[in-house]
């Protein structure tokens, strides 16, 4: 569960969210939508703590982040994974150890059982067979798909993206009637 | 994306520019404007599918017109922009022709007198 309450924050003094209370449950998918600069992925930052909100709350599973240090923050972020506009994968790897890395981390598992869910998560973005290709091979969609399913390995139960299009399909009217 | 996510129950939250992005994977969809939660609703009442976003009127739901609202306000602001761009483009086109009218009046006088001085 995601909740933020009252949530503000200001750069020098620029506002750019004042008083922002949600309730997202779990299992639920939520789509933040709204003009360029209007505050959408400061938004997500308070969420995932990469900032300090000036006031409010902002929590994850009932606990609230803003106050948390490095340490508990870490703690938190273990429970959710992050996929943003360029795929953050490592491109000296190949795609199995950039699915693998979170589980190589986090998890105790043989070898075998590591590659036998690495086969499997790659096939349900049907990416099969590519688990010895470099990552920097892979065009951006198919990098896109390995990295959202790196994220959302395991017991990530949450999972935030930053999603953004060319300008030329930006909130137009002609973008928005399909 | 919407795949793994249903099969894996994960929670998702997905900042998007893009229409089609939210209505593809938001369950629920949250609008901000003004620095505020300006309006909230399923994908279903606020990204319906062949909407015409201009859609004003008042048999639109209140989401609907709250969008619409938004959208119609960033209309304006790029109209107001672009009759502003083309005055000062007028203008400039105005002010170098009319610099230039009084040079090449001037120059057959200079001409003439240049003759009738010399035979002189």
């Amino acid at each position: 569960m995601i909740e933020a309450r009252n949530l503000r924050k200001g750069f020098g003094t620029q506002p750019v969210l004042d008083g922002v209370s949600f309730r997202i449950e779990d299992g639920e998918s939520v789509a933040v939508i709204g003009r360029s600069g209007c505050g959408k992925s400061v938004l997500l930052k308070l969420l995932i703590g990469l900032l300090p909100p000036d006031a409010g709350e902002a929590l994850v599973d009932g606990e609230n982040i803003a106050p948390m240090n490095e340490r508990q923050l870490l703690r938190v972020r273990r429970k959710f994974g992050m996929v943003f506009q360029g795929s953050a994968l490592f491109d000296s790897m190949t795609v199995a150890e950039n699915v693998a890395f979170g589980l190589r981390r986090h998890e105790h598992l043989t070898e075998p059982e590591i590659a036998r869910r690495v086969a499997g998560a790659l096939e349900m973005v049907d990416l099969p067979g590519t688990e010895n290709k470099q990552s920097a091979e892979l065009s951006g969609g198919m990098r896109k798909r390995v990295d959202w399913r790196a994220q959302s390995f395991t017991n990530r139960r949450l999972c935030f993206m930053m999603n953004r299009r060319p300008v030329s399909t930006r909130l137009r009217p002609t973008a928005l009637t399909s | 994306m919407v795949r793994v996510r249903d099969q894996l129950k994960v929670t998702t939250v997905v900042v998007t520019h893009d229409m089609r992005t939210a209505r593809r994977v938001g369950q629920r969809v949250l609008m901000l404007h003004d620095k505020k939660i300006y309006a909230s609703g399923t994908r279903t009442n606020f990204l319906p599918r062949k909407t015409r976003w201009c859609d004003n009127s008042l048999t639109a739901s209140p989401i609907r017109r709250a969008y619409a609202l938004v959208m119609e306000k960033s209309r304006l602001e790029t109209k107001v922009g672009l009759f502003v761009v083309l005055g000062l483009a007028l203008l400039a086109t105005l002010l170098i022709l009319f610099s230039k009218a009084p040079a090449r009046s001037a120059a057959p006088t200079n001409c003439a007198c240049t003759p009738a001085t010399s035979a002189a």
